[in-house]
């Protein structure tokens, strides 16, 4: 089934919702098991960690429509901590205004309309 | 490292290997890598909060097990060129995920059912005359057709304690038939650990998308 342009699936919504989150902490760039903690979370959705399969996939997706955009750390940080190099993911501008856009039109879908006056 | 964790961590490997073997070198490196490095976070990450190694290592299975289906999407998607913003929507993973979810219930509940009733008939009816054994083979069964019904039962609430029982289950039919050892717990464990996360995960991924003005 082919996806509509300029939409963001539920997942991919959390995904920049919480990398916004740990931006507003100082943290410019996520990985991808930090990504999974923080959307476990902060999301209403989620309930324990995000699959590998639907994660990975989905930060694909983000990075190729350009709402993020990624880096292999450097190496010697890894081997300095004696652990797999990671990934780093940053939400790039148009990731910022993808989300606040998407958050703007859930927000007005969601808004219960103003019941109408009746003549007396 | 704990086996559970080494099981765990070899079989996120295992599988990452295998459904990005036919992938362009680049991508395939990138995934592997960068599930090696998740595995490994998770881990740290969970011990260092308290986690018991065996739940972690259940953990790991279930993230696994539950993004087989996206995993498999995903590598046909990068194989025909199409890339993660594939038209292969979450529908597709959701529709392959019910399909999942609705073999795994039926077969563990009709298994539950099975073993109930023949632990029963041998352990009490035509069977029980047989040998001074078959009563205890009956209750063994039994109590395996009740702990793989009592799984699918508490699934959606309590996923870890019906993985746990079905397990368990499992385990104690392989004292009655022990050549199914090498079938029944992994795949019981595989079918309902996907089945029970993904009706848990379910409404999440059925919610509306979201229209993102800016990107189109």
């Amino acid at each position: 089934m082919r996806r509509k342009p300029g939409t963001l699936l539920p997942i991919e919504l959390d995904i920049l919702d919480a990398a916004l989150t740990l931006r507003r902490r100082g943290e410019d760039e996520f990985h991808g098991f930090g990504i999974a903690q923080e959307v476990a979370a902060s999301s209403e959705r989620a309930r324990g960690l995000t699959s590998h399969g639907t994660l990975y996939k989905a930060l694909g997706r983000l990075e190729d429509a350009g709402l993020l955009e990624s880096r292999w750390e450097d190496p010697t940080i890894a081997v300095e901590e004696r652990r797999p190099p990671r990934r780093l993911y940053a939400v790039t501008g148009a990731g910022e205004r993808a989300y606040h856009a998407a958050r703007a039109t859930t927000r007005a879908a969601s808004t219960p309309a103003r019941p109408r006056l009746e003549p007396s | 490292m704990s086996r559970a964790l080494a099981a765990a961590e070899g079989l996120a490997t295992a599988w990452t290997a295998f459904y990005t073997r036919d992938l362009p070198a680049e991508v395939r490196e990138r995934r592997r890598r960068e599930i090696a490095s998740d595995v490994w976070e998770h881990e740290h990450a969970a011990l260092a909060a308290g986690e018991h190694a065996v739940a972690v290592a259940v953990d790991i299975l279930l993230r696994v097990v539950r993004g087989m289906a996206a995993d498999v999407l995903w590598g046909w998607s990068t194989l025909r060129g199409r890339g993660a913003g594939s038209p292969l929507t979450g529908r597709v993973v959701i529709m392959v995920n019910r399909l999942v979810i609705a073999a795994g219930v039926a077969v563990t509940a009709f298994l539950g059912v099975y073993f109930l009733a023949n632990g029963f008939s041998i352990g009490f009816g035509a069977g029980g005359d047989q040998g001074e054994l078959y009563p205890l083979y009956g209750i063994i069964e039994m109590v395996a057709g009740l702990l793989l019904l009592a799984g699918v039962g508490i699934g959606p609430r309590r996923p870890r304690l019906a993985v746990a029982a079905i397990a368990v289950g499992a385990v104690a039919i392989s004292v009655t038939h022990v050549w199914l050892l090498v079938l029944n717990i992994p795949a019981t464990i595989a079918v309902i650990g996907a089945a029970v996360w993904r009706m848990r995960s379910a409404s999440r991924q059925e919610g509306p998308p979201a229209t993102a003005a800016a990107t189109s």
